[in-house]
């Protein structure tokens, strides 16, 4: 098998046979995103690594446990956020606090500057609704469809796509504050 | 259309969820002749360019080094019973097994039946010990076979001092309760010892193990360096007692028991990365305690270390080989419960904690 591209459900099934290998090609296909996922719910790095590592360590313990009918990235992002949420209520790890000017300080610069622009995006998720950013790291992030965002958040579908929906406004009133002040 | 209406249908269409063309085209031409609308796709359009926030680049290897080490265990890996936190009302993808089930499984897991059979010879052992005072006093059993002079690895070099509380320059947690229901908590983390506990005393923060008698070793040379409290091997209370040794060299130390003996504990040091590491442990005050973390650490949560250490190698021996989130392994190095016998930690089933000596 070509790990590298082998699709998830394959190298699931290797891995879940013991391919260490195939196992692997998951975790680096899939880090980026889990990382992410951690970084704006504790916008903190050090706590989002610890955060991705005991998801993957989770993930390659429970493999049996996967239901091969739903998607990979689907129990992945379950995982993903039922680990950062059991951090948070453990205590283990706290958001960094987020000051609203902090915000308004980034946006305010040069938005035309990615790095100035990726500060802001990051800084208005992590101020975002805790259930509308759920929802958008579900759908954006892990490229889920609003009826597995549902069903891996627990609500229905419609709910998804209104707090998905919810979320974009927000961003796009947060950045638009740089706009009116350029 | 009015604007919430085509933001919708904009955001829906970016979601690739079906969305019906006329409506998307008539949403698109609300969006370039509305200024909030089009704000609104221009700072989506902005957030779905900008890159995510990236790891560190070593972090699927640090991952696949804990998952390996999680693969080298026996019977742990995809086999393991599922852990992964549920919130209430989410279906779990496998159903619950009944308890005769659980409890088989249990029995046949090697892990388990290793673990019982640990407790079966520290049962025995115990017995053991146990007549073995009753009829032949405590000098036979305090002096050990001559292959366990053998089990202090590494060594020290001449001049080498033990050095103090070290782990205190790095505090990464909340200080462990090590009152009497902390010490019962912290066994309870523990996996059980397949092998018999060495018979350990500690001195200055640092572990020492029971080498020999000292039948050679002269007196005169030693000098009061401070005390241990210790029963040592008899039954009743600890009792403080005078270590006597020379202070420009902490590698060994003497102790004059009650009876008379003089005998003789070898500091427990480890060598990694060309370093010798001593073992630091909270107090032991009786033979048959395994050295464990020093008070001032929390204990880990996980087997990857979590929220204290982090995984870094497993040795050829077997061992694993963790150091601090905070600090790196120049600080000191965690070994991870139940290393091998031949391991210095000698199959310890606590955390144990190693500070550097040179």
């Amino acid at each position: 098998m070509n790990h590298a591209t082998a699709d998830d459900a394959a190298l699931v099934a290797a891995a879940r046979d013991g391919d260490l290998d195939a196992f692997e090609a998951l975790v680096r296909r899939h880090t980026p995103v889990v990382y992410a996922h951690a970084f704006r719910i504790f916008g903190e790095r050090t706590a989002a690594e610890d955060a991705v590592q005991e998801v993957f360590v989770k993930v390659y313990r429970s493999l049996d446990g996967f239901n091969e009918r739903s998607r990979f990235s689907t129990w992945l992002y379950r995982v993903a956020r039922n680990t950062c949420l059991d951090m948070l209520r453990a205590g283990r790890k706290r958001p960094v606090p987020i000051d609203p000017l902090d915000i308004h300080a980034t946006v305010a610069g040069d938005m035309g500057d990615q790095v100035a622009l990726s500060t802001s995006v990051e800084l208005a998720m992590r101020a975002m609704v805790p259930e509308d950013r759920d929802a958008l790291s579900a759908v954006a992030l892990y490229g889920l469809s609003y009826a597995e965002a549902g069903e891996a958040l627990g609500v229905p579908t419609g709910t998804v796509k209104s707090r998905v929906f919810r979320a974009r406004r927000s961003l796009a009133m947060t950045l638009s504050i740089e706009e009116r002040s350029a | 259309m009015d604007c919430i209406e085509a933001q919708s249908v904009v955001s829906q269409a970016l979601d690739k969820a079906p969305v019906d063309e006329a409506v998307l085209e008539t949403a698109k031409r609300h969006c370039t002749t509305c200024a909030e609308c089009t704000s609104f796709v221009r700072a989506v359009a902005a957030t779905l360019r900008t890159p995510l926030p990236q790891p560190d680049e070593t972090l699927p290897d640090r991952i696949m080094a804990v998952v390996r080490a999680e693969a080298a265990k026996p019977a742990s890996g995809p086999t393991a019973p599922n852990p992964v936190a549920t919130k209430p009302g989410e279906s779990s993808s496998t159903s619950a097994p009944s308890d005769t089930e659980r409890l088989l499984k249990a029995l046949r897991d090697p892990r388990h039946r290793r673990a019982l059979a640990g407790w079966a010879s520290a049962a025995a052992v115990m017995l053991i010990v146990a007549g073995a005072f009753a009829g032949q006093g405590v000098r036979q059993i305090l002096v050990p076979s001559a292959d366990r002079s053998m089990t202090t690895m590494g060594g020290i070099p001449e001049g080498g001092v033990v050095q103090g509380d070290s782990i205190e320059l790095y505090d990464t947690a909340p200080q462990q309760d090590t009152s009497a229901s902390g010490q019962d908590e912290a066994r309870t983390l523990s996996a059980p010892s397949a092998v018999a506990t060495e018979n350990y005393v500690s001195f200055g923060g640092a572990a020492y193990r029971l080498v020999a008698d000292s039948a050679a070793t002269d007196p005169s040379s030693l000098s009061q360096i401070g005390t241990a409290r210790s029963s040592l091997g008899q039954p009743g209370a600890p009792s403080q007692l005078n270590v006597l040794g020379n202070r420009e060299d902490l590698s060994r130390i003497h102790i004059a028991p009650v009876t008379g003996e003089l005998l003789t504990f070898e500091l427990v040091t480890r060598v990694y990365g060309g370093r010798t590491f001593a073992l630091q442990t909270a107090e032991i005050t009786e033979f048959g305690q395994w050295p464990s973390l020093p008070r001032s650490m929390s204990k880990p949560t996980s087997d990857d270390g979590a929220p204290v250490f982090r995984l870094v190698e497993t040795e050829s021996s077997g061992a694993l080989v963790y150091e601090p989130r905070a600090g790196g392994s120049g600080v000191g190095i965690a070994i991870g419960p139940g290393s091998p016998e031949s391991d210095p930690a000698r199959g310890n089933p606590e955390w144990t904690w190693w500070t550097p000596i040179r």
